[in-house]
């Protein structure tokens, strides 16, 4: 399975091109087009109702974490991808070192990556941001997008980020969540949530928060009824 | 008419050059910019506009014709999303063209609304693919990126994301029962083409961008 990445940096799409009976997985909603013979199996990995329930009530609207597994059945296959927001897709070589995505930037993976969205640590990054943490594992190929460009960065030593701009990290680097000013103004407006970064590893962001672009359009709208 | 396609592929524009007393219709709203000598009306013309009916949802197919009276003129033209546009030529194929992507189309091209499988698409999103038959040029835009397929078979696509596709190719709509959650605005309405022919696809959806908006809306409380 390949990941082919056109019309960077703004509304990239991933072309995942499949050989017989070989699998893509995909975050639901993601999928543009695809080869007739695809097949198509929906689960919520390692999800479990319990776990997607708290995180359905925590969440803005509800979003649950859902995969497709996309097949080529009886001969290769293609299946395009993209992501709602404008912004770009990259790849992250997976080599056994665990990478923890944000939800909402996780897009695809080849079938040899576990997607846990059980992770312990998550718990952590939620602020009412509408957000979660899931872990990636194992060998392959992980495609993840961004709201505007992604940034890549080599962390050597603490460093901080606005949860909201967060695409990836590698696990290797020890992170605290911490609030910044009163927690009002973190619940209510959604910001004042920082990750502190420590140690070494790769860090990947993107150079828009969809929360506050959201909250700055959203607020303008009409009311909705819940 | 001369049209040359500027600032793509993120934020295209098209820069159309009319001769003397040259015309194109145009998707109303779609004018950034023109020449003083360029004459705007909106009406129904007989014949191929009587066609042309308001969307149930309130969002109109409103046309306007624009004329460079007298001398020739220059006219900027843009859609309402970030994206690419792009310049068909036809000449005897037909161009079936997503209504929210068709952006205007010089005098003797004709627009069909009312054709057989317009509807069938978009389940209610007040969408309709408009037929478009030539020869002339029409200009189409995308919301993000235009992702172009030759089908040569068979093909299937989200028909969210479907911006255009030559009349050569036979399509089916359905949709894909079960799985809901496949498409986050709830539709799950995915087409089937076959044969062969050109497919221009968009790499954004504005129901998902939509979607993802409305959790950002205020609750309506209970005073409201």
């Amino acid at each position: 399975m390949e990941f082919k990445i056109e019309y960077r940096p703004s509304f990239a799409l991933a072309t995942a091109s499949l050989e017989a009976n070989e699998s893509v997985v995909a975050e639901s909603g993601a999928m543009v087009s695809m080869s007739e013979n695809i097949n198509i199996q929906t689960s919520s990995r390692q999800g479990g109702g319990g776990f997607l329930k708290a995180v359905k009530r925590a969440t803005f609207a509800g979003e649950s974490f859902f995969l497709n597994t996309y097949t080529a059945s009886g001969g290769p296959g293609e299946v395009t991808l993209a992501p709602t927001l404008p912004g770009d897709i990259t790849t992250i070589p997976m080599t056994g070192s665990p990478v923890i995505v944000q939800s909402t930037s996780y897009l695809a993976s080849s079938q040899g990556i576990n997607i846990d969205s059980k992770w312990g640590g998550f718990k952590t990054f939620f602020g009412g941001e509408g957000f979660f943490m899931i872990k990636a594992t194992g060998q392959g190929e992980m495609a993840v997008n961004s709201f505007g460009a992604i940034h890549e960065l080599e962390l050597n030593g603490p460093y901080i980020v606005d949860t909201g701009h967060i695409v990836a990290f590698e696990e290797t680097l020890g992170f605290k969540v911490k609030r910044v000013g009163s927690w009002k103004s973190t619940f209510f407006s959604g910001e004042g949530l920082v990750c502190l970064f420590e140690g070494q590893g790769k860090l990947w962001i993107q150079s828009r928060n969809p929360g506050a672009f959201g909250k700055a359009i959203g607020s303008k709208l009409p009311p909705r009824e819940n | 008419m001369e049209i040359n396609l500027v600032s793509q592929p993120d934020y295209a524009m098209a820069e159309v050059d009319l001769a003397a007393d040259e015309q194109i219709v145009v998707e109303s709203g779609s004018m950034a910019a023109m020449s003083s000598n360029i004459e705007v009306k909106t009406e129904a013309k007989g014949g191929i506009w009587s066609s042309v009916k308001r969307v149930a949802g309130g969002e109109g197919f409103f046309i306007n014709t624009y004329t460079a009276e007298g001398a020739p003129g220059q006219i900027f033209l843009a859609p309402g999303h970030p994206g690419d546009i792009r310049h068909f030529k036809l000449s005897g194929e037909e161009l079936m063209i997503q209504s929210g992507s068709y952006i205007a189309s010089s005098p003797e091209v004709e627009l069909d609304t009312k054709w057989g499988g317009a509807k069938t698409f978009f389940g209610g999103e007040g969408l309709f693919m408009l037929r478009a038959s030539g020869p002339g040029d029409v200009l189409f835009g995308s919301f993000g990126a235009v992702h172009e397929v030759d089908v040569n078979g068979h093909y299937s696509v989200d028909t969210g994301h479907i911006v255009a596709f030559e009349s050569g190719l036979s399509f089916k709509v359905r949709k894909v029962g079960g799985l809901k959650s496949l498409f986050l605005s709830g539709e799950g309405l995915i087409c089937d083409f076959s044969g062969q022919g050109k497919l221009y696809l968009q790499t954004r959806k504005p129901a998902s961008f939509v979607h993802w908006l409305n959790q950002f809306r205020p609750v309506k409380s209970s005073n409201d």
